[in-house]
């Protein structure tokens, strides 16, 4: 046996047990250990009585769905996305300024034209030269929130962090002013009409 | 000794069989490199999608093979190099059969190989860690058997008359992992190259996660605590702590390691006592699971100057103090609510990694660098490299770990935070995942420290063997046969550890408790399923779809399991029932979700949508991070095996139509071609009726749309 082993502290070496050199302290468990042990069997009954114990089953999705019930009918609180605090008409302006036009139609043919067709005639996304709008009333501004906003459950990503809002009313004022164009291959409306 | 005095029993020469460890010691480090570097190559790609070049080097793909080698290759080489030099001088013998020990060399070898071509190339059963199809499954399954004999062969034959605590780990390792592996694994075949598992929805996420935690619990912590429990009194040349806590604690952590798999199902459709079940016992965990790493730490007492001088020691440590981290986050996560916010993270992958590089990497790190200079008759090349080695690769894994627990956390909270009118703050899915990018980076960066300190190690290896005499000699001890009576009358476990087969027994009836009693009422009867609520089955295109979602290991980022909590039913819709998933083969529960749930997704988008996101998810989502599918565009749909595979459904018990079960080669290619037709129309060029593609498109929309809710 190696020279060094000589017992520290007051262990004592469980004699007649050696194995290729190795050999065993008679110590106990540390006691702090077992203290953990306890600890967490004391959890384990409570987890077990939370479970059982209670009347029901499925407390937690009975819980989300009071929670989810109150929230529903709370009264709904001011959005995080407001609306631009530009009024209408003053966007309408927009509608005689070349250059904005050009710029919102240049970023409508990069960004959005693969979802909505190159002269907004709708693929995947609706067609956005009728009259049917899904979200809002076809006004700039309705046009401008969604696209800020987007709509993220049906596919469209919210695009206030990527354009900056100035440009995003210039694609507005772009949409709104290719509206009522014709062209062969539109898609089906969808939405509700808005009679101007 | 007691013997010393001894002088009537004869002595014995046993030559140790060491050239089978040299092997395996060496296929460990090949290996570990492997698993390492496909490591990294995936964690970049998480960041950078254009990272995934073609088909074969896609994440779905390339994931199962790092989550392949780094258990089968790299752990499992090192157990058996580790299991193999210890026992034989723990037993004082030589392995049972120096032709058993080559045939499970060169055959565990041939299965890593065949793993590393089949994974790349989409060939997968679809189970976490479980992804070898079955011919493969076989091999292994044959391989261990061939292990089992050369161990258990040993033990019969041992020159030891107590078995030491190292051993009772490997037992239950060899027997439990038997046993987890065959039972996970039975199947149909329907083709070299596929085959369906027998268990459906429920059952097959049950076993699943029994085998998954279990692979972890049997295959990354009881031969490792093993290994420890032989490398570390042996390079500290200390006694070890307390055999009473190795009685304790080896006991309690396998009877209730097994009953902890369905925490990877926490607050899904899977019953609530099973659930229940899992956390408490993943809590009691943490007391046996610290009784290993305390036996450990506390063996060092009085040779903590060891720990500045020995890098052996310093690994050592480190990878006890890595697995007391894990061991406590574990039941940690298992606590219901804190399981809510962490499961489908990143949180779990960083849980997961301080385990496998801290524990596992770290305690075979130092392993090595106690047997190779030992294997080689040699002096170890450099201390100084070793040293080097450990502190970088403990920087790596900090790295990794701090950023997917922050990445994990952040994105945690952003699936949840909702506005005071119950309104998701980010519905967008990707806003979560464009913030989490950063730590995407930093864990490979992390990954790259790890790997960076690792070729230290390959340098030092390297040098070491060169440095070594031409002849090996194997090591060859004289040894007294002790007389088979005991000293001293025995009583209790002392008597136990002079009784291998009991012992295994025994330790076979522990792990068997918790199996049986969560998983055979599952199994016996289907008691959770409502028959009421009529599940429509796929369509047989459906199903070719489904096939190309599991071959493309879509579920390595995509959860089909909404769980009971608000922030996802407001994000994904209903919560999933255990009825929606009854006929599912495998199982696509999932358990990551770096992508959104699929659950409900059918209807959501139009099928243009889909064609576009598959061919390019950044022409639709800009910042999407999901690799693009363009070759499902182009390749063809396997219809001639769908009639097989439907008439095997319908045995199986899935309802299939006549119709369906007569002709499903052409019902399916019906369908195909209204799908086909329908995206010509709005403007795809080529014709997809045959294309993988439409299958595809197919079982998405039909997901969530088939009853059962
Ligand atoms: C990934 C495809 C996609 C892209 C890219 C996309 N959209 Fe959309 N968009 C949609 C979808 C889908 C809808 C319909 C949502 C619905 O059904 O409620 C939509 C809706 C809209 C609406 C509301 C239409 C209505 O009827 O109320 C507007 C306006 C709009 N998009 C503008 C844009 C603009 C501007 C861009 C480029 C900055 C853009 N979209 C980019 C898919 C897209
Ligand atoms: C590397 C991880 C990854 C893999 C692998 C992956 N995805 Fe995705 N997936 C994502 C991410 C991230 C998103 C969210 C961004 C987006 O829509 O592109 C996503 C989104 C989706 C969506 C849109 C879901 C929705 O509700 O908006 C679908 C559908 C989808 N993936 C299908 C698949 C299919 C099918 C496969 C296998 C062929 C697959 N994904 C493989 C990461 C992945």
């Amino acid at each position: 046996m190696s020279e060094d082993k000589t017992p520290l502290y007051d262990d004592k070496i469980l004699e007649g047990y050696e194995y290729d050199g190795i050999t065993e302290y008679d110590n106990p468990c540390p006691v702090w250990l077992l203290y953990i042990f306890y600890f967490t069997a004391l959890l384990a009954v409570f987890f077990l009585g939370y479970h059982f114990g209670g009347n029901s089953k499925n407390a937690t999705i009975e819980a989300y769905a009071i929670k989810l019930k109150e929230a529903q009918t709370q009264t709904p609180v001011e959005t995080s996305v407001q609306k631009p605090e530009v009024n209408e008409s003053e966007l309408l302006a927009l509608l005689q300024d070349p250059d904005a036009l050009a710029e919102g139609g240049e970023i409508f043919g990069d960004q959005c034209a693969l979802c909505h067709g190159y002269s907004g005639e709708g693929m995947i996304g609706p067609n956005l030269i009728d009259n049917y709008w899904l979200h809002g009333k076809g006004k700039i501004s309705d046009i401008a929130v969604s696209i800020s906003s987007g709509i993220p459950d049906k596919g469209m990503a919210a695009w206030a962090d990527r354009i900056p809002e100035q440009q995003i009313l210039h694609i507005a004022a772009y949409i709104k002013s290719i509206n009522g164009t014709v062209t062969e291959n539109a898609k089906e409306p969808d939405g509700e009409l808005v009679e101007e | 000794m007691s013997s010393s005095n001894d002088t009537n029993s004869g002595l014995i020469q046993v030559k140790y069989n060491d050239q089978i460890v040299r092997m395996f010691t060496l296929a460990t480090i090949f290996w570990a490199t492997i698993a390492f570097l496909v490591g990294i190559i995936i964690a970049l790609q998480m960041a950078v999608p254009q990272l995934n070049l073609t088909g074969w080097l896609t994440f779905g793909r390339l994931r199962p093979l790092h989550t392949n080698a780094a258990l089968f290759a790299f752990a499992g080489n090192a157990i058996f190099a580790g299991i193999y030099h210890s026992t034989q001088r723990l037993l004082k013998t030589r392995l049972f059969s120096d032709g058993l020990s080559k045939l499970h060399f060169w055959g565990w070898q041939f299965i890593i190989v065949l793993a590393v071509i089949t994974l790349p190339l989409g060939i997968s059963q679809g189970k976490e860690y479980a992804e070898l199809e079955w011919p493969i499954d076989i091999s292994i399954v044959l391989i261990w058997v061939v292990f089992a004999i050369n161990f258990f062969g040993t033990l019969l034959r041992r020159n030891e008359r107590h078995l030491y605590v190292a051993i009772w780990f490997y037992i239950a390792t060899i027997v439990t992992v038997a046993l987890l592996y065959i039972v996970n694994a039975i199947c149909i075949p329907v083709g070299l190259f596929q085959s369906y598992i027998v268990y459906a929805g429920i059952q097959d996420a049950l076993i699943q996660w029994w085998y998954g935690h279990n692979a972890v619990a049997f295959f990354l912590t009881t031969p490792f605590l093993g290994l420890m429990y032989y490398y570390l009194p042996k390079a500290s040349n200390r006694p070890v702590y307390s055999y009473r806590l190795s009685v304790v604690h080896f006991w309690s952590l396998i009877f209730m390691y097994i009953w902890a798999g369905p925490h990877h199902l926490l607050n899904t459709a899977l019953p609530g006592w099973l659930q229940i079940l899992a956390t408490v016992f993943s809590v009691m965990l943490w007391a046996p699971s610290w009784g290993g790493a305390v036996n450990g730490i506390l063996t060092l007492r009085g040779a903590w100057h060891l720990l500045r001088t020995d890098p052996i020691i310093k690994f050592f440590v480190a990878a006890i103090t890595f697995y007391a981290m894990a061991t406590f986050e574990g039941p940690l996560l298992s606590i219901k609510a804190v399981n809510s916010l962490g499961h489908y993270t990143d949180w779990i992958v960083g849980h997961v990694h301080l385990g496998t590089l801290g524990w596992n990497g770290f305690l075979t790190f130092g392993m090595l660098y106690f047997i190779v200079p030992k294997l080689w008759n040699t002096e170890l090349y450099s201390k100084k490299m070793a040293n080097i080695h450990l502190w970088i690769g403990i920087l790596g894994i900090l790295f990794y770990y701090v950023s997917m627990l922050a990445a994990g956390i952040t994105q945690g909270l952003m699936w949840r935070a909702v506005d005071a009118n119950g309104q998701l703050v980010y519905p967008d899915f990707v806003e979560t995942v464009i913030r989490i990018i950063p730590l995407f980076l930093f864990r490979a960066l992390g990954g790259v420290l790890f790997l960076a300190g690792y070729v230290l190690l390959l340098y030092n290896v390297y040098k070491t063997i060169k440095q070594a005499p031409k002849e090996l000699v194997e090591e060859t001890v004289q040894v007294r046969i002790s007389s088979s009576t005991p000293i001293h009358p025995e009583r209790g476990h002392r008597k136990l550890e002079g009784m291998a087969a009991a012992f295994t027994i025994l330790a076979l009836i522990a792990i068997l408790v918790g199996s049986i009693i969560e998983i055979a009422p599952t199994l016996s009867i289907n008691k959770y399923v409502k028959t009421e609520n009529k599940v429509e089955p796929f369509t047989p295109l459906e199903l070719a779809g489904r096939d190309i979602y599991v071959k493309e290991g879509c579920y390595t980022c995509h959860s089909q399991m909404i769980r009971t909590i608000q922030s996802d039913v407001l994000r994904y819709g209903a919560a999933s029932t255990i009825e929606e998933s009854m006929y599912d083969r495998p199982f696509q529960w999932g358990s990551k979700r770096t992508g959104p749930d699929l659950a409900r997704l059918g209807k959501k988008y139009p099928d243009l949508w889909h064609y576009m996101h598959m061919e390019d998810p950044r022409a639709v989502i800009k910042e999407s991070i999901m690799p693009a599918y363009p070759w499902l565009i182009t390749s063809k749909i396997d219809f001639d095996s769908l009639q097989k595979k439907v008439s095997l459904f319908n045995k199986l018990g899935v309802p299939y139509s006549d119709e369906d079960l007569s002709d499903a080669n052409n019902r399916a290619k019906e369908q195909a071609k209204k799908i086909a037709d329908v995206l010509k129309s709005q403007g795809v060029k080529e014709d997809v009726s045959d294309k993988k593609i439409t299958a595809l498109i197919a079982y998405l929309q039909a997901l969530g749309q088939k009853g059962g809710e």
